[in-house]
């Protein structure tokens, strides 16, 4: 990726040694991990329940200091520069509150100040990201009775009061209807094509995951195991599964796929599952074609990251 | 009525109070504060013979202690209500910074301790027909001394629940109340025993109270309690604030996350 980095993460690491406040052993949390996240890119942070995604992102956001390693954003040390920092990054997760006795608009308002918006930029900001959000209507009640999932919007207009360049969103859709999590998805897009702002994405929804994310990073016991694309992810451990229905020569598939070298299952009904990698689809079925093999039915399965991640969270 | 769901509601409720400071605060603190408190000024009562000036004395300790007690309240409930809202972690996600906090919360004390201030010296007057006020001027450096008193109390009970989570909330309302007896808040610190008047001499307050006694008494402002209260008050303020701010930071070793769960 060209774009320029914003956020450079370095060696970093955590372990929660024994004290007053944590368990009798220490605990390697994070171990190690060092990643960097580019100008309008979405990066996914996957990984099993205690793999360390929580406490990286409050690592990231400065309110757990690491014990190693360094977090650098737009070029300057996180712990050196820290407010200066943070005025561009801001963070939105579904498990978050706001004080429950204030009303969405003043929440708001008062993050709007917390930024340094004017009193004129806080009223736009506010109708706009409200509007966008479906809670325009409701700004002004009180946070405290809101559903999670309008919590969440509320949590997640709170993060774009400023114009951020950083978003971390731990399960920003977690708790959403899915027409409202697709509305969101398209608000991460805008907001990644029209403003450039690079996203760390944690979420427990794969297919969300490949639909939003550039590239995943899959963390495991505080390391990361992963960092690619979701398809090369999803490629590391399954193949494209290509299904046939055959019309009459079963047996001239069978000999033809077994002489190829390719991985296949007979089915009942002349049906054939075949492991093939993705860029070899197209070729097989010219090869079929040729051998004079016909087929009536055709389905692709492509792998899947949440095989994957299947797979990680079966061995952790 | 069945012997066994009753003994059941009853267990729930015993099994906690070892466990739960706040249960355990209400058992053992207050009964025995209040005796302290009492006690000793029950004795300087029985003591003195009683000038015509007792009313307005207890009546303007009670309004002075009111601030040293607001004033610490309001440092550690602003964050309790933070950890209270989960919204600790928003607010210093942002670019907000320690000291700014700080002040801010300054800020709102100073604001709501002069509201009950002047509240309650209007409540006295309607009520007792005395006036606190009648002290004149010499009143604000006292009211202003004792505030900083609030704070460096203040200080130091948010640090320890800042460190120590929820579990301790508690102590934001029993601390300042602990410095009463010996802080000669009612009755003069010769009317406590030997080994309390030298712990009563290391506060602040004490050199505040007896001052206003005096006060009241002579109409004459002592500029030597005055000084002392004075460094103390920036001695206990400085070290307090520099703990907090410690404690604060080391706190971000375990993450300011935990701090919104009770546990």
């Amino acid at each position: 990726m060209n774009a320029p980095i914003l956020v450079s993460i370095k060696n970093l690491v955590k372990i929660f040694y024994p004290g007053w406040i944590t368990a009798s052993r220490p605990f390697v949390a994070v171990d190690g991990i060092s990643f960097d996240i580019h100008e309008g890119e979405v990066l996914g942070f996957l990984g099993p329940n205690g793999a360390g995604k929580t406490t990286t992102i409050q690592m990231l956001l400065g309110v757990m200091k690491p014990t190693s390693g360094s977090i650098n954003y737009f070029g300057k040390d996180l712990s050196t520069h820290r407010s200066e920092i943070l005025q561009h990054v801001t963070f939105a997760s579904a498990y978050a509150r706001l004080p429950s006795r204030l009303t969405i608009a003043e929440n708001l308002d008062i993050y709007g100040r917390l930024y340094g918006l004017s009193q004129r930029d806080r009223k736009a900001r506010i109708e706009e990201l409200l509007t966008l959000f479906g809670l325009w209507h409701k700004r002004n009640a009180m946070t405290g009775p809101l559903s999670a999932g309008q919590m969440t919007r509320v949590m997640l207009a709170k993060a774009f009061m400023p114009q951020p360049k950083v978003v971390l969103l731990d399960e920003p859709t977690a708790s959403l209807d899915p027409d409202v999590a697709a509305e969101v998805r398209n608000f991460i897009w805008q907001q990644q094509h029209e403003h450039k702002t690079a996203f760390l994405f944690t979420s427990h929804n794969m297919a969300e995951v490949e639909e939003v994310c550039d590239r995943v990073l899959i963390l495991k016991r505080g390391s990361i195991v992963a960092n690619s694309t979701p398809a090369e992810i999803a490629a590391r451990i399954s193949k494209t599964r290509l299904h046939l229905l055959m019309c009459e020569q079963k047996d001239q598939a069978r000999i033809y796929l077994q002489t190829q070298g390719y991985i296949f299952k007979e089915g009942p009904h002349n049906f054939f599952e075949i492991e093939i990698d993705d860029h070899d689809v197209a070729q097989l079925l010219v090869d079929l074609a040729r051998e004079g093999i016909d087929y009536s039915q055709i389905s692709i399965d492509k792998p899947r990251l949440e095989d994957y991640f299947l797979q990680i969270a079966k061995n952790n | 009525m069945k012997l066994y769901r009753i003994n059941a509601v009853f267990l729930r409720h015993l099994i906690l109070v070892p466990r739960d400071l706040n249960r355990f605060v209400e058992l053992i603190y207050w009964p025995f504060m209040d005796i302290v408190l009492w006690g000793f000024m029950s004795f300087w009562v029985q003591k003195e013979s009683l000038t015509a000036e007792l009313p307005l004395i207890l009546l303007t300790a009670l309004v002075l202690w009111s601030l040293v007690y607001r004033a610490n309240m309001e440092i550690s409930y602003s964050l309790l209500d933070e950890l209270w809202s989960h919204n600790m972690v928003n607010l210093f996600s942002s670019p907000l910074t320690f000291s700014e906090w700080v002040v801010a919360v300054l800020m709102l004390g100073i604001v709501k301790v002069l509201f009950v201030f002047f509240y309650s010296i209007a409540a006295i007057y309607f009520l007792y027909s005395l006036n606190v006020l009648s002290l004149g001027l010499s009143l604000i450096p006292y009211a202003l001394l004792l505030i900083i008193s609030g704070w460096s109390i203040g200080f130091i009970v948010t640090a320890v629940i800042c460190f120590f989570g929820q579990k301790l909330q508690t102590l934001v309302w029993v601390t300042a109340y602990l410095f009463v007896p010996f802080s000669a808040v009612y009755y003069p610190v010769s009317s406590l025993p030997v080994w309390a008047q030298k712990i009563s001499y290391c506060l602040p307050m004490t050199y505040i109270f007896e001052g206003m006694r005096e006060l009241v008494a002579t109409g004459i402002v002592n500029r030597y309690y005055l000084l002392w209260a004075t460094i103390l008050n920036i001695v206990f303020c400085v070290v307090s604030l520099l703990f907090f701010k410690y404690i604060f930071e080391k706190t971000k070793i375990y993450g300011l996350a935990r701090l919104e769960r009770f546990e």
